[in-house]
């Protein structure tokens, strides 16, 4: 196990049950899309830490792969957010906290978006409305 | 008027005998004679006209003699039309008749014309007065306006057909008379004047002056020609011209919308270029965008990390000084003797432990290092995230800055697609090209207004000429007996002439109004631009056009084919309602280059003429009556016929077609 995967509690790959709805959110060639998967993610993520709600992710066998775990947090802010907020859970915890998060923010980030047809007006939406 | 019965007799295509019988009664006066391309639908356009007129050369009646025909023993050719006249039935006959068979055109026999009005035998020897009978019927010049082909009327509507125009009408209206008399006038002026010059040249010096006169008369006719031939040229020189200026002016406002569409289209690319930067930018940014949503997150977490370490750190440095001095305490204790050098027994010792409010020791707060280490690292993560966060360029702002230069694409662009719409696909190379067509144009216009003047100039001198050589002939008239009689003949004979022509013109120039305006009605009908052109125009010169509602008048040349037949049909049918007797319109491919929309027009007044009672016999083709033309006309169709070709023998039929 490499110091990444021993932080998020040993897991190697991010898993989402809205695929989908990445695929529509991201699009090199729109400015008004995200660029990557990861990009995505990490919004989708931030909206769920802020309001601090997660999606159910029970039947995990139904999500599908997205991320390689490496590339998710090199800068390590999303761990060291997750840390604070949930000190007492193990890094596995930690880490299904996290993609919880990520599926709640990229579901609302969509409804807004398909509102608002930009990116930060979908945010600002889904922010004021907390 | 209506054509009852067609009968053919070894007609071109259809050898042997074949009847059409046409509805005269009732609601459904339109027949439809189909048949494809080189089937013989022309051929019953020709035979009518055969029949009614005869031929202009013996070829022609060759020609119409079917080639099978012509090789029997006793070949024969007729055409029959029976009209009924309001119940009054005239019946033209029109035939020949050879005592053998016809190898040449010199085998041919001449056409004997029969006539039967009310069913009684017209009885003349002279066909002459049968053929005036049938011109009262209907006159040929205004026959073309009843029969006509739809492929061909378009020529009605080219620039220099006043002429003809003006003939057309004048023969409505009766007038051809008058005409004919006019062109027997000359003609006997031409014979006066030959006898003239042979009397002259009896006189002393007559022969010169005959000669001269007779070159001046030449000269003179000459120059009139040559000035009517440059006239028409200025004529339609001057209708190109005005159209040209109409469309430079349009042309010119043009050029600056020009200018305005360069400027737009480089703010635009300037917007554009903008835009690509600033999406490079964005684009970087949404990577992140999760740190300005985290930032307040980040934040607090910050705080309550840092007061966490900060009590950490403070319950460490006072558990290290509780034990520094239970340390102290302890060695006291041990040693009896205090840091004050006083012994230290238990009551003193009791009252430092009091004074520093230090417990018994052993329970002194021992903290985990690992866990001040732990807090400390995420504080500094914590921190740094912030730091991370603060320090970026926010999306926000670039979001704003991506929308606003998006709006100012659209307005851009929106001003843009304005201007090209004002602009209709004009550019600069089409203004230069018509400046250019516009100067050569004047250029012509000039030349030919010098040589009209020239031309004029010459004509008046030989006319001042005439008068001092009529006036020596006058003079020497004395000589030779009858030569005065003719002079005065002959004056009498131009003025006579002039007159008529005077009278031709002026009637048709009163009827002009009328006919314009009837012609107008069909044109409005038929034409799909009626929002485009006011009315068609029949000029006080007798030339013939249409115009727009901002009241120019493109040349006749200057538009389509399918818009010409339209003006002609329309004057066509205009005319039609001045002829004395409601003949019925006979057309073959009457919807010629038409589009899907002017044939529905088309069809929708032949309709409306038929439902007032207007015969309408159409020769079409299977595209004549596509696009709904068909179902436009049905409920007026009494009769329909096929026109059936056997590739074989080359010969046609015609069977009725059941309704």
């Amino acid at each position: 196990m490499n110091p990444v995967e021993r932080v998020w509690g040993g897991a190697s790959k991010v898993y989402t049950f809205k695929y989908e709805i990445y695929k529509r959110l991201v699009d090199s060639a729109d400015p008004h899309k995200f660029t990557r998967n990861v990009d995505a993610f990490h919004a989708a993520a931030a909206i769920g830490i802020r309001l601090n709600i997660t999606a159910n992710t029970d039947e995990k066998d139904r999500r599908e792969e997205l991320l390689n775990v490496y590339t998710i947090d090199q800068n390590e802010v999303l761990w060291s957010v997750i840390s604070a907020l949930h000190p007492d859970a193990s890094g596995a915890e930690r880490f299904e906290k996290l993609m919880g998060y990520a599926d709640f923010g990229i579901e609302r980030l969509e409804d807004e978006f398909k509102v608002f047809g930009n990116l930060q007006a979908a945010v600002d939406s889904i922010l004021s409305s907390s | 008027m209506k054509i009852k019965t067609l009968e053919l007799k070894n007609f071109r295509p259809y050898y042997g005998d074949i009847k059409l019988n046409f509805p005269v009664e009732g609601d459904t006066p339109i027949c439809l004679i189909h048949g494809h391309n080189g089937y013989g639908k022309t051929s019953l356009f020709y035979a009518l006209n055969w029949c009614l007129y005869g031929h202009e050369k013996l070829k022609d009646a060759f020609e119409y003699f079917n080639i099978s025909a012509r090789e029997e023993e006793r070949p024969s050719m007729s055409v029959k039309i029976v009209f009924d006249d309001n119940g009054r039935e005239i019946t033209v006959l029109r035939r020949i008749i050879s005592n053998k068979p016809i190898n040449s055109i010199r085998d041919l026999a001449n056409a004997e014309l029969v006539v039967f009005d009310k069913g009684r035998k017209i009885q003349t020897q002279d066909d002459q007065v049968l053929q005036e009978f049938v011109n009262d019927i209907l006159p040929l010049e205004a026959s073309q306006f009843s029969f006509f082909d739809g492929e061909k009327i378009e020529t009605y509507s080219s620039d220099n057909v006043a002429e003809e125009t003006q003939g057309a009408i004048a023969s409505v209206l009766g007038l051809t008379l008058l005409t004919k008399a006019q062109d027997d006038l000359g003609k006997l002026a031409i014979e006066l004047d030959r006898d003239r010059r042979r009397l002259l040249e009896r006189a002393q010096d007559g022969k010169v002056l005959a000669d001269e006169m007779f070159i001046l008369d030449q000269d003179i006719d000459e120059g009139r020609k040559q000035k009517s031939e440059r006239e028409l040229e200025y004529k339609k020189l001057l209708s190109v011209e005005s159209s040209l200026q109409d469309q430079l002016v349009s042309q010119e406002a043009a050029k600056s919308i020009l200018s305005d569409i360069k400027e737009l289209e480089e703010k635009i690319n300037s917007a554009n270029e903008r835009k690509v930067e600033l999406v490079i930018e964005i684009k970087e940014a949404s990577k992140s965008l999760y740190l300005d949503i985290l930032e307040p997150v980040i934040a607090d977490q910050v705080a309550i990390a840092q007061r966490s370490r900060d009590n950490l750190i403070s319950m460490h440095i006072e558990s290290v000084r509780d034990e520094t001095i239970q340390n102290l305490m302890q060695k006291i204790e041990q040693s009896g003797i205090c840091i004050c050098g006083r012994v230290a027994d238990t009551k003193h010792i009791n009252f430092i432990r009091s004074a520093l409010e230090l417990s018994d020791g052993g329970d002194a707060n021992h903290l985990n290092s690992t866990e001040i280490d732990q807090i400390k690292q995420l504080t500094t993560q914590l921190e740094s995230a912030l730091n991370l966060s603060r320090g970026k360029i926010s999306y926000a702002e670039l979001a704003a800055k991506l929308g606003l230069i998006e709006n100012e694409l659209d307005e851009l662009e929106t001003s843009l697609a304005a201007k090209k719409s004002q602009l209709g696909g004009v550019d600069e190379e089409a203004v230069s090209s018509l400046a250019g067509a516009l100067e050569k144009t004047q250029k012509d216009k000039r030349k030919i207004d010098q040589e009209i003047g020239s031309i004029e100039k010459t004509i008046s001198d030989n006319l001042a000429k005439k008068r001092k050589l009529e006036a020596k002939i006058s003079g020497i008239s004395g000589q030779v007996h009858g030569l005065d009689l003719l002079n005065c003949q002959l004056q009498l004979l131009e003025k006579s002439s002039e007159a008529f022509g005077e009278i031709v013109r002026r009637s048709a120039l009163a009827k002009q109004g009328e006919i314009q305006d009837a012609s107008t009605g069909f044109f409005r009908n038929i034409t799909n631009k009626a929002f485009g052109y006011e009315r068609m125009m029949i000029n006080d010169d007798f030339s013939f056009g249409v115009e727009t509602y901002q009241k120019t008048r493109p040349p006749m040349a200057l538009i389509s084919a399918g818009e010409k037949q339209v003006t002609a049909l329309s004057f066509i049918l205009g005319l039609n309602e001045f002829t004395r007797r409601q003949a019925p319109i006979f057309m073959d491919t009457p919807m010629g280059r038409l589009d899907e929309t002017h044939r529905r027009n088309v069809a929708k007044v032949l309709f409306d003429l038929a439902k007032m009672g207007r015969q309408i016999i159409l020769l079409v083709t299977d595209t004549d009556i596509a696009f709904g033309v068909y179902s436009i006309l049905k409920p007026g169709v009494g009769a329909e016929f096929e026109i059936v070709h056997n590739q074989e023998n080359l010969t046609s039929k015609i069977q009725k077609r059941i309704l």
